[in-house]
């Protein structure tokens, strides 16, 4: 069986069911495979009821939820384990990392925009412990960031004279 | 809490003492902070320009501005706009939050990094 998924804000696939039960997605990710009329959470999909184990075959067979790609808030259909109150994006520190491009000019800053999107990305995913990381990692280079700006000012003025 | 506002006065007190410094000391002949990869590589940054820029609009010469570094007149809005997002429409979050919107920033500023050294 062909099973394409929606993780990150894109389609990726096509998967096998060994495949898809390896990759221990959250459970309101977006899964299509052929005979599926749409897109619909994983937990409710009826093949993949051994994976995720939510669904219950026979039990409003046609009624399920169109979940839209990259809709956090789709995770709100998987039961009481993902209806909770999501946790708190983490810092992108954005405001930051643009600022920074702009007076320390430094690549430190431009690759802290790129894992601030990683952060969304992960965040967005369910991935709340890769969010994390990744927010970390940015306040990191924030910190190097300014930290060289800093540095560089006093070594700047003095190789102009 | 206290401190987070401690936090915030100090980033104003910075802010207005740099816009001071700006508004009196022209870059482009004072001695000023030069860019430290720019002294290397001798490339320009997507930031080299900004303290012109600034000493520019600060004299209410918008072109003269642009053409120190249009970057400016993208990034402090978009700073900006992240500063309050929390207190945006959920509609705006969404667009600003987005990951495709966030490489696309990033995309825009490296193109403009190499770019500017064509």
């Amino acid at each position: 069986m062909k099973i394409w998924i929606h993780t990150g804000g894109v389609q990726n696939g096509p998967y096998s069911k060994e495949q898809i039960a390896a990759m221990h997605l959250p459970p309101a990710t977006p899964v299509w495979y052929e005979g599926l009329p749409q897109w619909i959470p994983a937990c409710q999909a009826p093949e993949l009821a051994d994976i995720f184990g939510a669904a219950e075959p026979g039990e409003n067979p046609g009624e399920t939820t169109t979940v839209r790609a990259s809709e956090p808030a789709a995770a709100a259909v998987c039961g009481v384990e993902t209806a909770e109150a999501l946790p708190p994006r983490p810092s992108t520190f954005l405001a930051w990392s643009i600022i920074l491009t702009l007076c320390c000019c430094t690549p430190f800053s431009l690759a802290a925009v790129v894992t601030g999107a990683l952060t969304t990305q992960r965040y967005n995913r369910g991935d709340y412990e890769g969010a994390q990381r990744m927010s970390g990692i940015t306040e990191w280079l924030v910190i190097i960031s300014i930290t060289l700006g800093i540095v560089g000012l006093p070594v700047s003025m003095i190789a102009m004279m | 809490m206290r401190s987070g506002n401690l936090f915030r006065a100090a980033v104003a007190f910075v802010a207005v003492a740099a816009l001071a410094w700006y508004y009196f000391r022209d870059p482009a002949v004072a001695p000023a902070p030069r860019c430290l990869l720019q002294a290397i590589t001798g490339y320009d940054c997507p930031g080299c320009g900004t303290q012109r820029a600034l000493h520019a609009l600060l004299h209410a010469r918008v072109g003269e501005a642009w053409a120190f570094n249009p970057a400016v007149f993208f990034a402090v809005p978009l700073a900006a706009l992240y500063l309050l997002a929390d207190r945006l429409p959920r509609r705006m979050q969404r667009v600003l939050y987005a990951p495709a919107f966030i490489l696309a920033v990033a995309a825009a500023i490296l193109a403009w990094w190499i770019g500017r050294n064509l």
